[in-house]
């Protein structure tokens, strides 16, 4: 076991290490020159300014020194978690995202919560209903919540419940009451997803011979779905569950942007409009070590959610 | 299975192909269904709701939305398909090449492979457009780069189920060259579900594509991209919430249908 775990974490900062590669070939490697960039986003042509106010910003960045020396030195940097100083806000980008993580945080968990208990609800409605209509509804209803776009979502919701009924702000980020629309956005595409795999996991349970015996015994059809079929769901809700959360930044940036929000989605949204190269990389690194970290834990509570995995690990 | 079968056993495949097939010919030829212009402003007419005259209402412009929706779809569906012929192309040939080569430029083609997945795929498009900037051929090669990693992973789970059969192997032992067994033999039988899948990321390709430019990174206006449509419409939600509405459901009809059209071809899709 300890091999495993091991191995799994070996595996979780060689993939780290690669999404910064792949951020750092992206933005400096490839053809484009990030100063250039950065003026044309200030409406500034590169022209306009003498060679030597070129070579000034170059060298402020550190771009004037060759690739490998500054991948070396980014590298070296990020070790020290030390993410370089905004192109646009002068400011030390660890500091940003400092600011930005907690209000994303607070998002992406009540997003999560409710995406869960949704999903959840959904899926074991879908397999339990007795009525024919509430089945089929009840089974086509998450593939129109992944069809819809999430910011189309977003502004439904607040054209009910903000304009029509006024029960919650449209935009802000104050109070726990701005919270909740842009969590139900986030959540809407997530629980759908889940209560897919949910609804196919519980129909494969329920249609095992077990099942009958369980029933013969006098237990109802929903306490066989929620007692037996539930936990046998587990290790698939658990993989889907690690993408959703794996993906609360990308989520977020929709989010925060539609409803006005500080957090991490909408640093990034702006950083990419400003061409804040340094912002752009932070956040992304931010969002594949999130991704990383997660995959890693699933990995990891895997086999206490279903014994069969070790069990067959063992038999080889 | 035929594609017959599918449409008999679902019902709605065909009404969904159909609707599919109208989108794909308005996006090349959008003035077959219109009438308007979608960039000429009509003062007198802004904000009017829906009606016989304009379908999906006007915007404060006065430019029949309808058109605008219409018009838009050049954008999406062009940028779609160029993304996921891309992402198609590179996939089989990183996918087959890999499968066949084996060894350990395999593993590392698919470690690399497994990065790309990990990240979100909004977040790498944001990458991209980032350091080439907000154009047509920038998103497409952002979109196509979230497409692409899926794609090459079951071309290669399929080449290496088809590369130990015997036809293959006597192929090879008639002489035929490595290039050519993978070209000829390997890659006729492996792009089938590979095809399949592209269709649904079609799906995602149009998602994401609008979702950028909801966030202000499609194309300049007077052009309006769906994502954008939508995203305008935010300012008139209370006054004329048709102009967010309609074109919604339209994407959301599109996105349903494709999903739709891909299970009735009989893929177990997530």
């Amino acid at each position: 076991m300890t091999r495993y775990v091991l191995g799994r974490i070996a595996t979780a900062l060689g993939t780290l290490w690669a999404v910064y590669t792949v951020t750092f070939v992206v933005l400096y490697l490839l053809p484009g020159d990030p100063v250039t960039q950065l003026l044309a986003a200030g409406d500034v042509a590169a022209e306009s300014l003498s060679a030597g106010q070129l070579a000034d910003l170059q060298a402020r960045y550190g771009l004037d020194r060759p690739i490998h020396d500054q991948y070396a030195h980014h590298l070296w940097r990020l070790a020290h978690l030390d993410l370089g100083e905004s192109f646009t806000r002068n400011v030390p980008v660890s500091g940003l995202l400092a600011d930005r993580l907690g209000p994303t945080l607070a998002l992406g968990a009540l997003a999560v919560l409710l995406a869960v208990a949704g999903g959840g609800a959904i899926a074991v409605m879908a397999v339990s209903a007795r009525s024919g209509v509430a089945r089929f509804l009840l089974r086509r209803l998450p593939a129109a919540g992944v069809s819809f776009p999430p910011f189309f979502v977003g502004l439904l919701l607040i054209q009910i419940f903000a304009f029509r009924l006024g029960w919650f702000p449209a935009v802000g980020s104050d109070g726990w009451r701005t919270l909740v629309l842009p969590a139900v956005t986030m959540a809407a595409p997530a629980a759908a997803m889940l209560a897919q795999v949910l609804t196919r996991s519980l129909d494969r349970t329920l249609a095992e011979p077990w099942v009958v015996t369980v029933r013969a015994t006098g237990l109802s059809r929903f306490a066989v779905v929620t007692r037996h079929g539930l936990r046998n769901a587990a290790p698939a809700a658990v993989n889907v569950l690690g993408l959703l959360l794996g993906a609360t930044v990308a989520e977020a940036v929709v989010a925060e942007t539609l409803f006005s929000r500080d957090g991490l989605g909408r640093l990034v949204q702006e950083a990419v409009l400003d061409q804040d190269v340094p912002v752009v990389q932070a956040v992304v690194l931010v969002a594949g070590a999130a991704v990383v970290a997660i995959n890693l834990v699933v990995d990891l509570i895997h086999p206490m959610l279903d014994p069969r995995v070790t069990a067959m690990r063992r038999a080889g | 299975m035929t594609a017959a079968v599918a449409v008999r056993r679902r019902a709605g495949t065909l009404p969904a192909g159909f609707f599919l097939l109208l989108v794909a010919i308005s996006a090349v030829t959008p003035d077959l269904f219109t009438p308007y212009d979608p960039y000429a402003t009509v003062p007198a007419e802004k904000l009017l709701a829906p009606s016989a005259a304009h379908v999906f209402g006007t915007d404060e412009l006065g430019r029949d939305q309808f058109t605008r929706v219409l018009y838009g779809a050049t954008h999406t569906i062009g940028i779609t398909a160029a993304a996921v012929g891309l992402a198609l192309i590179a996939g089989l040939v990183v996918g087959v090449l890999s499968g066949l080569t084996g060894g350990w430029p395999d593993i590392v083609v698919m470690r690399a492979v497994d990065v790309l997945v990990s990240l979100p795929r909004l977040l790498l498009a944001l990458l991209i457009v980032t350091a080439f900037g907000f154009g047509a051929v920038p998103t497409t090669v952002a979109v196509a780069a979230g497409i692409f990693p899926g794609l090459a992973r079951v071309a290669r789970a399929e080449t290496l189920k088809i590369r130990t059969l015997p036809y293959v192997e006597a192929a090879r032992a008639g002489g035929a060259s490595w290039l050519r067994s993978a070209v000829r033999h390997v890659l006729p039988h492996s792009w089938a579900p590979v095809l399949a899948l592209a269709l649904l990321d079609a799906g995602t390709a149009i998602l994401v594509i609008s979702t950028m430019s909801f966030l202000g990174l499609g194309p300049p206006p007077p052009a309006a991209e769906w994502g954008g449509l939508i995203a305008q419409g935010r300012d008139h939600l209370v006054a004329a919430p048709w102009l967010t509405l309609l074109p919604g459901v339209f994407v959301g009809l599109v996105l349903l249908s494709l999903d739709h059209l891909v299970r009735s071809l009989g893929r177990d899709v997530p």
